[in-house]
This record gives C-alpha cells, structure tokens and sequence, in this order.
C-alpha cells in the first residue's frame, strides 16, 4: 500500500516539481552561489572564495541597511498585528455591509505596488500635496514626509501598513470565523464578560493565525521593495536603505553580483533566525 | 446603550473605509483633470474642468490594450496553471505518504524567504538557453512554480474528511477520480483564494516580465506603465494625468477578480491557512 | 531511510544548481572565441560600414534591436523618430525597447551575457565608463561611422570619449538653467532675472513673500508662514550637480575619467554647499525638502527654479509668463552641470556583419534627423540637426550654456559615485546640506570618505 502510494504521489507531484526545480529552486541556489563570485553580469564569473560574506562586516551601508530594515519592521509590524486584529473583530460582528468593509480594507492590496508608491509619494508632497493640505487647513505645520530623515521611514511605513492592513484583516477574520461557537456560549453561561471571553478563548484560539500572520508580514516587510524604491529610493541620506534596496542597487546598477548575493544570504539568515525565534516566543512548532 | 455602541461600530467601520479608500479616489479624481490642474494648490476634490484625455491618450499614444492582452493572457494562463499543478502536488503532500515528503515540503516553503531579486538573472540565463526570452511562456512558466498556494492548498486537503475518501476507494474508484470527483468539488473556497492570490500576484509581478520581454508589443501592464510613469530619479518630465489614468485602468481587473472570488475568499483561508 | 533520501535529493540540488549555473557562465569557450572573432572581423566590417554610409542600400534586409531608457514626453519623440526612420527606407526595421535607465541597462548586460545583445544601447555620458570598463561596447563600429567632430558640439563630443576613443555618438545636451515666472517678476517689480550670486539671493528674498505680503527683504517678514518662496531646486542627487556647478566655477573640478583616489578642497568646496545651505537656512527662500520644484513653479508657489531642459515641453500649458536664463554665475567663471546622452554599439559574442552595418546606417540617420528630438525639449549635439530643430521657448538660455557646461566623468565606477539611489555618496552629501543644514566640513569630511570607499571596495 505505501509503495503504492509513493508511486502515486510521485505521479501527482511530478509536474509542478519540475517546474518548481527548474524555474524557481535552480536558480535561486544558483543565485546563492554566486556569493562566492566575483562577477559584474557581462563578464565572466571568478571564485572569490568568501571575501564577499567578509566585506559584510566592515560594510557601513550594510550595517546601516540591516538597522534600518529593523527599524522598519518595528514600526510596522505592532501595527500590522494589532489593528488588523482590531479591525477583523470588528468586521466580524453582526453588522450590515460588513461585506463592504472587508472588501474596501482589501482594495489597497489589489493594487500594483509600484502604482500605489507613485500615489503616495504624491500626496506626501510638502507643498501641493493633500495630507499637508489637510495638516494646514487644521491649524498644523506641513509634515516633511519624504524629504526629512526622521520622518522618510515613517512615511513609508504607513504606506506598507495600509497596504498590507486588509490582507493581515481577512487571514485573523478566517481564525476568528474558526473557532467553534458553542465556546463562547459556554463562556456566557458561565458567567464571563466579553472581555473576559476574549483573552481566555479568543486569544488562545488564535495563536496559530498570530504566528502564521506573523511571519507573512515579516517576509513581506523584509523584502520589500517596490514602494520604497518609487517613493525614496533609499533617501533621503541612507535613511531608508532596506537591505533588499541596497541588495538591488548593489547587483543592478554597480553591478556587483556577487556582493549582491551575499547580502542576500545575510537577509536569508535573519529571516530564518527571526522566524525561528518568533515560533520560541509564541511556543509553536511549524509542521509540514 | 445598545443602540448607541450599534452607532458606534458603523461610524468607526465607515472612517476606516475612508482612510482606505482616501488614496484611491484622490487618485481616480485627479486623472480626470487636466494636467496643470493636478498639482495646482489649494487641491480641489470637484475638478474645474473634467476630461477624459489623460484617459485618451494612454489608449491613443501607447499600446495599452496589447499590454492589457498580454497581461490578462499571462495572468490567466499563469493562475489555472498554477491552480492545475498545485493542486495535483499539494494533494500529494496532504494525503500521501512517501520518502522525504518532509524535506520537500520545506524546501518548497523556504523559497517564500528569497526574492525575485535574488534568483532574477540565473532564471533570466537559463530561459535564455531554452528560447523563452520573449514569449509568453516565459512569463508564465516561472510563475508556475508558486509557493503560497502550495501551502494553502495542502492545509486544506489536510482538514478534508478522510470518510468521504474512503467510501470513494470503497466504491472502487481511483486515486485521480478520488481527487477529481470528491475532492475537488469540495475545495471551492481554496481554489477561489488560491485564484485571487495567484492572479493578484501574476497580475502585479513587474521585475521578471521587464526582464524577459524585450519586444514592446509583449509586455505587460506593470512594465508598460513603468514607462509612462518617468521616476523621481530620472531626469524626466513626471506626468501624473497619464500616469494615474493608466494606474486606475490597471486595477480594474484584478478588481473584477476579486469582487467575484470575495465571498469565498475568508472561507477559503479560514479553512486552510490556519492549521499550516 | 530517510537520510538517504534527503541525502540524493541534496545531490540532485547541487547538480541542477551547478546546470543552471553553467547556463550562465558555461559559454566562457563561446565568449572568447567570439569576441576574438569581433575584434578580428571588425576592420572588415568597418570598411563594409564605409561603403554602406551613403544609405541602407547595401544592407540586407534585417530588424534590429534598440534600447533606450526614457519616459515621458522623450520617450514619445524617440518613438516617433524610430517610426519615421522604419518608414524611410524598406530594409531595416529598428525594434526600439524603453524602459527606466538603470532597468535598461541591467536588460542590456543580460542579453549580453545570454549571447543575445541589443544592436544600439542609449546611455549618458557618464554611465560610459562603467560599460567600457566591462568591454560591452565596441568602440570600432563608431570608428567605422567616420564622423566628422565639427558636426557635433564639442562638449558632447569630446564627453563620448574614454581613454582617447570615442565609444558612442552624441545625440543630445542636458543641462540646468533658471526658470523664472514673468508675472511675479512684475509683480515684486523686478526687471531681469539674476545673473550672479548675489543678485540671485537678492531677488529671491525679493520674491519670498509671507502670508502678511511681507518680503524676505523687508522688517517684520515671517519666516514661519511663507507662502510663494523665491527660489527652488531638486534636493536630491541633483543639489550635489548644483555644488559641481560652483566647484567648476572656482575652476575647480576633483572628478576625473581616470581618478582612483580622491582629496577635496576643503575651501572650494565648503563655499560652495555653504552658498545652498544659505539659500534655505539664512536667507530662507528655498522651501526645506522640497521634492519637486517643477511642480511648485507650475502652481506659482515658487517663482525661480534651477531645472533641466527636459521640463521644457511640459510648461507649454501654464498660464503665467515665464521664461529661462543662464545658470547664475555665482563664483569666478560660468559653468553649469551638464550631462549628454549618446548612442553607443555594445558587444556581441555573436555578432552579425548585417546587423551591425544596419545599426550604424539607423545610428547615422538618427543622429543627423533629431531635429524632432528638439520638440521635447532636447538640444541635439549634431549641429546640421541643431540648425534644422524648431526652438522651443526657453531653449536658448541652454544653448547659451553649451560651450561652458561641465559632465561628470565618464569613471568606471562613477555610476556608484554619482547615484541617485542610497546609498550614494552624493544623495548623502547632498542631503546633509540641503535637509540637515550639517556644517560644511563635517559634509565635506563625510563625502571624502565615501567618495573614497566606493573607490576603494570596487
């Protein structure tokens, strides 16, 4: 029986495996090894041993990018939790035109990333752009959005979270819509209050949903690129060089790919280091 | 009381719809006006004069529907091929045990970790090897190898009753009728969310496209705006009418997509991505 | 059982990652030969070009392939060009690509290393460098062209060159010039626009005007509650071209093709990011961050800008008077901060004889017929062309600029020096002035140093 299924699985596996191995897992432990290169893309390429992963230490930009991918992830990942699951319970009530609302919060997500930097950028504008408009009209000052070093990350950040808000909503509103209803009404029965009810059961039942969006939203806020490098493109200064900005100026306009990769790699090992230590905190264990 | 915290809900969901909905129709507003009239101060929500030519002259001065073609040729095939394939493999790590399944679950999942920017030129050499530079297949087979809904597929087959499988099996049929005529048809809310998330994603994916497609009348949306849009850092005229008027003609199809697919969509992960 | 499993599948990882990596650099035999092939042949396909020089007569029929990296208004008028050459003659058939320059050129050096290149490549002067240092460009097929240098502005011409030879053909100057609005000059009663330093900050605080109706010049202005400043520019990579432009007026200039180590001026240099310090933080009529100055002209909040002839076309629509002047002298000479665009012939580990002798006839046409180029508001470097354009407003003051215009080098690694995306050191250096307001020499200190490390690490 299960030989037979091996033979079976492998049937159905097979066609997606080749693609899978020729398209996306050669070319990405290809990409890795170029690490080990010397190569400017239109020559050839030359062993380099490991000097590329030694310069990542003496690097200053590299240590400012890996600070400020942190700094980055710090700012928008309580957000990205802690409003989505906000917003989700609220989407989750016994309302008219919640549909709306679930789909509206999403919208941001749908649209192409390098559109909605172009946006934003435009209406972060000192001058004649809305917000500062807005801020004016209130009685404020106009906010340097983009052009200050305090404020560019920031900026960006609300960007990212706007973003990604709808999408984190609708992953929490799944793991709210999966634990059992007859809990709470047990709960009610016993006597607890809503909040109550919340922490003992809610919380609990929506640990694996909390670590699953978790990491979701640490990939997606450590690689990304596209809206930084329309808004920003690192500046002002270095005050918003992500390490995945400084891997692409790196490989794709000094043309040092083997540099490139292994900033690459360092990226690999925090992901996978933080992803690690997430599961630590939150006590869970990925299965396969 | 009750009726008031009832208000309450409404008024804060309705300012969160604006917050989210602000950018967008400051956005679809402007690219019906002029173009000195986008950046004039103080901004004007009603505009003086409202024009489709922004609108026009995206249509009339580039491409725009053969990107739109290709774009929606290549998202589509790229989507059912990924709901084809994925579905067959991630049916396979869900019910079937074999050697090394473990190993190669991980492997599939850990590729979420590196970006496109990482593996862009080895891809980019090996398509040139095998002739799919400039083909529509070359967009479209990478894209093939899709992670996410790997991983949302397989948590769902996982929570599928394994009674239904077996009274199949009982009445004799085999592994494939067993996948395509009970499994299947009960997956509709993964499939639907794999769909959105698959054509989301084919429908934006920008560096890999500009890449491989060389001739003008290949490429798709995101790279032909990309061209049209000027940046901060060239040395271009940045025009915003044009700019925002293709932007908010591209969204509308991934939209369509969306709005059909939406119900499934909370259903779909609420029954997978969960339990991973 | 298992180990053993992971085990093969670790093999058959490392060998489709070794295949695929061969696909990549596994035509080394392939490259040298061929390239030992183009340098052979390409005296032949020289006198072939010579021959091939009068018009496409000589040419078999073929396409071409053709990368630019423009946007916008230019990206129109090249388009229209290459449609107008396609339609001209019947033989050769230019395929034009366009996308922005730093994604252009990453497609250039993959087709390159894929065998595949494009027949013509558009860069600027000092992206040059870079390509020559990595042997993409084949300097013998612009040899073949025979251009006569007088038919081209010097500066442009001589900015094709690397090491004595000219890797491209010229097609265009870019320069910064001052925009100045015609209305509020009247308005403030102002009757010409500044031609020094000192006129220039004057007139600005003349045209800085606070919500009280109060100028910069006046008792009682409010600096807190602006509302139309005098005077406006790029606060990024293109402060630090404004900087170069008063370091050449001192009749300094540090940055050179072959330069391997650079020491500044600390006297020159610190005068010159002290005059834009000032410009916002003393006398106030520049907006802190502005992020684009075009924008604010075209709205009438900022009555003087320093910008580049590329906006040109754009201001066809205003409805203010406005008009352009030479980049103020502000230090000893004139100069100002200039850059050319050029078409270049890159390498080919395949190259085809035809397609080269093609791609020099269209190279030819196109830098002789840009007179269309000028519509959007570039000055073409061929001068017959140059004769033959329609001058757009505002274009003579950039005219009036080309005999003193000054490129940034054509270095191999100017591309990381120069670049306007972080990190950079001149976004850095530019920004600590123009954002922070740092002191000059601590800016100056920094500058040198990671002017150097680029330098150093490459």
């Amino acid at each position: 029986m299960k030989r037979k299924q091996g033979r079976i699985a492998a049937l159905f596996l097979l066609p997606y495996m080749i693609i899978f191995v020729i398209f996306r897992l050669g070319p990405s432990i290809a990409g890795l090894f170029i690490g080990f290169m010397k190569w400017n893309l239109a020559g050839v390429p030359k062993f380099a041993g490991i000097d590329n992963f030694k310069r990542l230490f003496t690097d200053q930009y590299f240590m400012v990018s890996l600070w400020n991918t942190f700094k980055f992830f710090i700012l928008t990942l309580p957000p990205l939790i802690v409003l989505s699951l906000l917003l989700a319970l609220l989407l989750n009530q016994k309302m008219r035109f919640k549909s709306v609302g679930r789909v509206v919060s999403i919208i941001p997500y749908v649209l192409i990333p390098a559109v909605v930097g172009i946006m934003w950028t435009w209406m972060y504008d000192n001058n004649f752009g809305i917000l500062n408009f807005y801020l004016k009209k209130m009685g404020g000052g106009g906010v340097r959005w983009l052009t200050s070093e305090k404020m560019a990350l920031v900026s960006v950040a609300i960007v990212v979270i706007w973003t990604y808000l709808g999408y984190n909503m609708v992953l929490f509103l799944a793991g709210l819509q999966g634990i059992p209803r007859d809990l709470y009404e047990a709960a009610e029965i016993d006597g607890a209050t809503k909040v109550q009810s919340f922490f003992k059961i809610t919380c609990p039942m929506l640990k694996q949903v909390a670590t699953m969006v978790i990491t979701l939203t640490l990939v997606n806020t450590v690689q990304l690129f596209d809206q930084i490098f329309v808004m920003t493109a690192g500046g002002p200064g270095t005050s918003t060089l992500t390490m995945v900005q400084y891997l692409y100026t790196t490989a794709f306009q000094n043309y040092d790919l083997g540099y490139g990769s292994a900033i690459e790699v360092a990226i690999l090992v925090i992901l996978v280091l933080l992803i690690k230590l997430q599961n630590k905190i939150l006590n869970t264990n990925e299965e396969a | 009381m009750k009726r008031l915290r009832g208000s309450i809900k409404y008024i804060v969901t309705i300012l969160i719809c604006i917050v989210f909905l602000f950018p967008i129709a400051w956005a679809l507003v402007c690219s019906i006006k002029p173009e000195a009239d986008i950046t004039s101060y103080p901004p004007k929500w009603i505009p003086d004069l409202a024009t489709f030519s922004n609108y026009s002259v995206v249509l009339e001065k580039y491409p725009y529907l053969s990107w739109m073609k290709n774009s929606v040729i290549t998202a589509v095939a790229g989507t059912l091929l990924i709901l084809v394939l994925s579905s067959f493999a991630a049916y396979a790590f869900a019910r079937f045990q074999f050697k090394g399944k473990k190993l190669i679950y991980g492997t599939i999942v850990a590729m979420l970790l590196i970006p496109i920017q990482a593996y862009m030129i080895p891809l980019f050499l090996l398509c040139s090897k095998i002739g799919l530079l400039n083909t529509y297949a070359g967009i479209i087979l990478p894209s093939a190898a899709n992670v996410t809904s790997i991983f949302i597929l397989t948590s769902f087959f996982k929570e599928l009753p394994v009674e239904l499988e077996e009274a199949a099996r009982i009445d004799g049929c085999g592994e494939l009728r067993i996948f395509l005529q009970v499994m299947i048809p009960l997956s509709k809310p993964a499939l639907s969310t794999v769909t959105i998330l698959a054509f989301i994603s084919n429908w934006n994916s920008f560096l890999w496209p500009m890449i491989c497609i060389r001739q003008d009348a290949l490429k798709t949306l995101p790279v032909g705006i990309a061209q049209f849009m000027g940046s901060v850092n060239s040395n271009a005229q940045f025009q915003y009418g044009t700019a925002l008027a293709g932007c908010c003609m591209a969204v509308v199809p991934t939209l369509i997509v969306f709005l059909a697919l939406q119900r499934y969509f909370v259903e779909g992960i609420a029954s997978s991505g969960i339990k991973g | 059982m298992r180990r053993k499993g992971s085990k093969l599948l670790a093999v058959a990882m490392a060998v489709i990652a070794a295949a695929s990596m061969m696909s990549g650099c596994g035509d080394k035999d392939t490259n040298t030969s061929a390239s030992a092939q183009s340098s052979g042949g390409s005296s032949e396909a020289g006198s072939e070009a010579s021959s091939a020089k009068g018009g496409s007569s000589e040419v078999e029929p073929c396409t071409i392939t053709y990368y630019g990296g423009w946007t916008g208004a230019d990206l129109d008028k090249m388009q229209a060009m290459v449609d107008d050459f396609n339609s001209s003659q019947e033989t050769i058939n230019v395929e034009f690509t366009s996308l922005q320059w730093s994604e252009i050129f990453t497609k250039f050096l993959a087709d390159y290393q894929a065998g595949s290149s494009p027949d013509v490549v558009a860069m600027h002067t000092f992206e040059m460098g870079q390509f020559v240092d990595m042997g993409v460009l084949d300097a013998k097929q612009v040899e073949a062209m025979e251009l006569q240098e007088s038919d081209y502005v010097k500066t442009a011409w001589d900015g094709c060159k690397y090491e004595d030879t000219l890797y491209g053909v010229p097609i265009d100057l870019n320069m910064h010039a001052l925009y100045y609005n015609e209305d509020l000059f009247k308005a403030a009663g102002i009757e010409k626009a500044p031609a020094t330093g000192e006129e220039l900050i004057d007139t600005a605080m003349k045209l800085t005007i606070d919500s009280n109706g109060k100028n910069a010049t006046e008792d009682g202005f409010d600096k807190d509650n602006i509302e139309q400043y005098g005077f406006g520019f790029l606060q990024n990579h293109h402060a630090f071209y404004q900087t170069y432009s008063m370091l050449n007026q001192q009749g300094y200039n540090p940055f050179t093709d072959d330069m391997k180590e650079i020491t500044l001026d600390t006297d020159k240099t610190a005068k010159a990011i002290q005059f834009i310090e000032d410009l916002i933080y003393k006398y106030n009529v520049t907006p802190v961050g502005e992020k684009s100055p075009i924008d604010d002209f075209k709205a009438g909040t900022v009555a003087m800008i320093i910008d580049g002839n590329w906006q040109l076309s754009g201001l066809n629509e205003v409805s203010f008077g406005w008009n352009t002047a030479e980049y103020p002298q502000i230090f000893d000479e004139k100069a100002v901060w200039g850059a050319a665009e050029l078409l270049a012939f890159p390498a080919s580990k395949n190259p085809d004889e035809n397609k080269q002798a093609a791609a020099r006839t269209f190279v030819k046409w196109l830098s002789e017929n840009s007179a269309q180029w000028a519509l959007s508001g570039q000055i073409p470097a061929n001068i017959k062309a140059q004769e033959e354009s329609e001058k757009l407003k505002g274009i003579d003051a950039y005219y009036a600029e080309m005999d003193y215009v000054k490129f940034l080098p054509a270095n191999p690694l100017s591309v990381s020096l120069f670049s306007s995306k972080a990190p950079s050191p001149i976004l850095t250096m530019a920004q600590d002035a123009t954002l922070n307001a740092k002191d000059p020499a601590e800016i100056i200190e920094q500058f040198e140093k990671d002017l150097n490390d680029v330098m150093k690490n490459n």
